[in-house]
């Protein structure tokens, strides 16, 4: 089992990350979706 | 560099990552054909493999009910992936690991080479990893002078040989043992001299090789088969062992996943475990499956950072025609069954996914324009579709891209394509009785140019239907003139 650790994004030394990358991706798969909603595996009767 | 994307979305760039050949399929595959070591390599290979996945699946009652739970869960999770993805991060993020988001392989390869630079580490061992390959991360950490080391036996034997991947699975499918024996002897260090081509002398030398690896290695770089959201657990399924090594050994894990790959729960992932090994490997289970949750103290890596990488995924998401090609879990069964494949090996399609799957996922990824011969690799005869865990209709797709490639390059031309002028003139012939028969009769004149009932040759524009097959020589009556000879002209009946 692992031990959580306090929530929080730890910044990155090197300050290569695009901040906006995030919210883009997310934007993203989100405004993009799959189609009509599939049951998941237990739903789908198995 | 102006940014190309498809309903806002970006595309894999260009000039970076393997998606991209440098020739179009049609000419890679001359040359893969003409190799008959390498097809005489793939076709055992892919024979064994793919008795094996029928054996094992044969032993499955339920795999059909398997195929279709696994569909639906890819479905169900692409229509909530933005929900998912932050449940992930949360998760994570919570068990003391760091999350980063990369819209595309540029920013993927700056995010590791940034986090490895930071260890203060000047090598990393890797754990096989597709996406890894699909960025180029290998050559992005070499130019920041980090030297990555490949642990899986294939893709050592793909990197010792200064070679490229050419099957999902099985990277190194188109090297024999006698291949690889001498690959060793030539690049590996300290190897014996008397080093023979039997499996056990190969695997004991890479052993041998990796072991100092693994041992003096302080950053693994891993991708992932599947990331569970409700507790932020990702799990890699390997059948030698290093990836374990790669992902308890070194102080800092770094693991690239590309967004697809994250499912809801521990329920599905029972799905998983039971088609990706059969489909993949022929194996009711496969020898090594790890799973992670962050960090524990004091116990196997104490950084871990999880990049989440689109690289034209939200792009393909984005076509509700396409977006099946995300379901994909890797197992390489459609390339294995593949006549196609079978005959020209992995190399000719030109992006480390080769095959069927490669076929509807790479040109999704970087736009249709920059890999639009692979939707036309194929003979569209389904095989790919029957063997697929989660029932990708991969042969609609390919219909579909394809119907893109030419929708797209009719609006990018101002002059219409020999195809289209050809298409057009058919479509006026055909609807008139009087013209279709017309044609039909001035079609048998054809048969002069015919020896042996084919025709090799055809003049252009015809010639670019002949440069790859022959054209059947028409029959000697046309089937009108057949039946007026056989039953009457209808009109006299009348």
């Amino acid at each position: 089992m692992s031990t959580p650790q306090p929530p929080g994004r730890t910044p990155l030394g090197s300050g290569v990350e695009d901040p906006a990358s995030r919210s883009a991706v997310l934007r993203a798969s989100g405004t993009t979706k799959g189609g009509p909603p599939g049951p998941t595996a237990r739903e789908g009767g198995r | 560099m102006t940014e190309r994307t498809f309903l806002g979305m970006p595309y894999a760039p260009r000039g970076v990552g393997h998606l991209r050949g440098e020739e179009p399929f049609p000419v890679a595959a001359r040359a893969a054909l003409a190799n008959t070591q390498l097809r005489r390599n793939l076709g055992k290979a892919t024979t064994t493999i793919r008795a094996k996945r029928a054996a094992v699946v044969a032993e499955l009652p339920d795999w059909e009910e398997l195929r279709a739970a696994g569909q639906a869960i890819k479905q169900h999770t692409l229509a909530h992936l933005d929900s998912y993805l932050e449940q992930l991060e949360s998760q994570v993020t919570a068990h003391g690991g760091t999350v980063h988001w990369a819209r595309d392989a540029h920013e993927a390869n700056r995010i590791v080479t940034g986090l490895v630079r930071d260890t203060g580490a000047a090598e990393v061992v890797k754990v096989k990893s597709i996406v890894t390959d699909e960025i180029g991360l290998n050559e992005a950490l070499a130019a920041a002078g980090i030297a990555a080391h490949e642990t899986d036996l294939a893709e050592l034997i793909v990197q010792l040989g200064h070679d490229r991947p050419s099957h999902i699975l099985v990277p190194a499918i188109h090297r024999n043992r006698a291949e690889i024996r001498e690959i060793f002897l030539r690049e590996m260090p300290g190897v014996d001299p008397g080093l023979t081509d039997t499996p056990a002398a190969l695997t004991e030398a890479a052993r041998l090789h990796l072991r100092r690896r693994f041992l003096s290695a302080r950053v693994g770089i891993s991708g992932a088969n599947f990331a569970v959201a409700e507790t932020g657990t990702l799990c890699v399924v390997e059948s030698e062992g290093n990836g374990r090594m790669c992902l308890t050994l070194p102080d800092t894990l770094i693991t690239v996943m590309g967004i697809e790959k994250v499912i809801p729960s521990w329920r599905d992932l029972e799905v998983f475990l039971q088609l990706l090994p059969r489909s993949s490997t022929g194996e009711r289970m496969n020898p090594y499956t790890s799973m992670w949750t962050g960090v524990t103290p004091g116990d196997g890596p104490q950084r871990f950072h999880l990049v989440l990488l689109d690289n034209g995924r939200t792009a393909a998401l984005a076509d509700p025609a396409g977006r099946a090609a995300l379901h994909c879990i890797r197992c390489s069964a459609c390339l294995n069954v593949c006549p196609v494949y079978e005959r020209t090996g992995g190399h000719a399609y030109g992006s480390v996914y080769p095959g069927p799957i490669g076929a509807v996922l790479s040109p999704q990824l970087t736009g249709v324009e920059d890999n639009a011969s692979l939707p036309y690799a194929s003979s569209l005869c389904g095989a790919c579709y029957d063997v697929c865990p989660v029932r990708i209709d991969i042969p609609s797709i390919l219909v579909h891209l394809r119907a893109r490639h030419v929708e797209e390059a009719a609006r990018a031309r101002w002059v219409p394509s020999a195809e289209a002028v050809a298409m057009a003139v058919a479509s006026w012939v055909m609807a008139s009785p009087v013209r279709y028969a017309a044609a039909q009769r001035s079609a048998g004149a054809g048969g002069l140019m015919s020896r042996k009932g084919k025709i090799r040759r055809l003049p252009p524009p015809l010639s670019a239907w002949t440069a790859a097959r022959d054209a059947p020589a028409p029959p000697a009556r046309t089937f009108r003139q057949w039946w007026r000879l056989e039953h009457g002209d209808p009109d006299d009946r009348a």
